[in-house]
């Protein structure tokens, strides 16, 4: 799966989770930009769980602040779990 | 002491959503109960229920908020907006801090609980969506009525399994008492049409089977009854202090007059006698009245045989000569047993018997039972003026609540 697939879902993800159909949202926006409140958050780290058969550890999860943090920690999730169907389940 | 009144009613129930239908099915002895149509259990046959149907979600919350809630919370918001409707009160944001909320629930987000274990155990899901806590809380639908209609005041969730919501409501009569707040939204909501839930209750061995006619499967006080009826559904009334509900002209359905509270410290299942006696006689104690100024009792009448024994003995006990002149019903024969939501409706019920001057009826009556010896109003409503009523709930584990009403 490419960087470029992984950024388009993790949007996705964030605009559905935050009711955010109009925003604009690129690798550089941050959560405090898009008001997004924790419900939101943890919500789309659900979502990107199950889409990418990932589990996101609570720390990295607490941890991310942007767009950017979310789709680098998906990358690297996917990249370091073996045997992996990178097609995910969506 | 302060006074309290009701002054607004909400219903959201298998006998319909809005009070003159539900009024009109009610006098009608027209029940609500009949095959369950929302999920199949087992082989799918024979289960009855009373089931709130045509209730659209998408009509009363935006997506944002139907993701947070259960169907049980949804029912609870939707009879309190009909409530305070009906109330007529003004919602300024000065009252919203002497507002308060008091719903009974027996069961919280029973299809939260339900559809959330199943994808656990049975689909065997790594994980349970961020949301299912708030939804399946028991203050769930407490805390969404706090928020969405702004009820600042003290607020609170009460779980006694079927007696619920008369406790939340006699607890939100004590609250204006006692001065912690003017106005309260009280009342209970249960949704626990799941198959969860179902087989628990089936493991009980209480459940009426749907017969040949499954619209007369909950047959209280009848020599041939079987048991209960699953219901789902909410009732919220607005309780407000006298003086205020005077000052404004509002109309006054009743005023809560008494709230009795007793357990039986006995069985866990086996319904007591001494303990409903005591509750329904600290509620007409307290609302200063005999026993022969009642003119109805609501009565809790499951319509097991335990039950309808049990409560027959207990009215006995307290009314004794006047056991026979009070006229009786049990209305779960129409739309079934709505669990930690019952009192609410069945009280609900009661006030508007009392605007209406008819006594509600017990239908499918088919017979007397020896052990059950007073008047079930069989059948048909009947005229009469009721100056007082009172509401029995009597909960498994012992735990009874009766509230008193009188006209005034």
């Amino acid at each position: 799966m490419s960087s470029i697939e992984i950024e388009e879902r993790v949007i996705a993800a964030i605009k559905k989770n935050g009711r955010l159909d109009s925003a604009s949202v690129g690798l550089d926006t941050t959560f405090d930009e898009l008001k997004l409140e924790s419900l939101a958050i943890i919500c789309t780290v659900f979502d990107l769980e199950d889409a990418f058969n990932i589990t996101i550890p609570d720390d990295a999860a607490k941890n991310m602040r942007c767009v950017r943090d979310v789709v680098d920690g998906v990358a690297f999730l996917i990249a370091s779990t073996p045997g992996l169907s990178v097609e995910g389940r969506t | 002491m302060r006074r309290v009144v009701i002054t607004g009613c909400g219903i959201v129930s298998p006998l319909g959503s809005d009070l003159n239908s539900v009024w009109e099915r009610v006098s009608a002895a027209h029940s609500a109960i009949g095959l369950l149509s929302r999920l199949k259990i087992g082989n799918g046959n024979g289960h009855v229920a009373a089931e709130v149907k045509d209730f659209e979600p998408a009509k009363h919350f935006s997506a944002t908020e139907l993701s947070l809630m259960d169907r049980f919370a949804q029912f609870a918001v939707v009879a309190a907006r009909c409530a305070r409707q009906d109330s007529g009160i003004e919602w300024t944001d000065e009252l919203a801090t002497s507002v308060g909320v008091s719903m009974g629930s027996g069961y919280g987000g029973a299809e939260s609980y339900d559809s959330s274990y199943r994808s656990l155990y049975a689909d065997k899901a790594p994980r349970i969506h961020p949301l299912t806590i708030p939804r399946l809380m028991h203050n769930a639908a407490a805390s969404h009525i706090s928020m969405l209609l702004g009820a600042k005041g003290p607020s609170l969730s009460i779980s006694t399994a079927c007696a619920s919501a008369t406790d939340a409501i006699g607890t939100a009569y004590r609250t204006i008492q006692h001065g912690s707040a003017d106005v309260m939204l009280a009342g209970g909501s249960d949704a626990p049409l799941t198959l969860g839930v179902f087989k628990c209750w089936e493991g009980l061995r209480v459940l009426a089977s749907a017969g040949k006619c499954p619209a007369e499967a909950c047959r209280p006080f009848s020599v041939d009854r079987e048991g209960i009826v699953i219901g789902e559904g909410a009732a919220v009334f607005v309780l407000e202090e006298y003086d205020r509900a005077r000052r404004r002209n509002a109309r006054i359905y009743a005023e809560v007059a008494g709230y009795g509270s007793s357990s039986d410290a006995g069985h866990i299942t086996q319904p007591g006698v001494d303990g409903p006696a005591r509750a329904m006689s600290l509620a007409l104690k307290e609302a200063c009245v005999v026993p022969a100024e009642v003119d109805y009792i609501n009565a809790h009448g499951t319509g097991t045989k335990l039950n309808d024994c049990a409560e027959t003995r207990a009215v006995h006990e307290v009314f004794g000569a006047s056991a026979k002149a009070v006229s009786i019903s049990s209305t779960k024969s129409l739309h079934g047993h709505l669990m930690g939501a019952s009192g609410a409706v069945e009280l609900l019920i009661t006030v508007l018997a009392m605007q209406k001057c008819v006594v509600p009826p017990t239908a499918n009556f088919h017979g007397p039972d020896p052990e059950c010896n007073l008047d079930y109003t069989p059948n048909q409503a009947r005229p009469r003026r009721i100056r007082v009523a009172i509401s029995n709930s009597f909960a498994f584990g012992g735990l009874n609540a009766v509230i008193a009403v009188k006209s005034l």
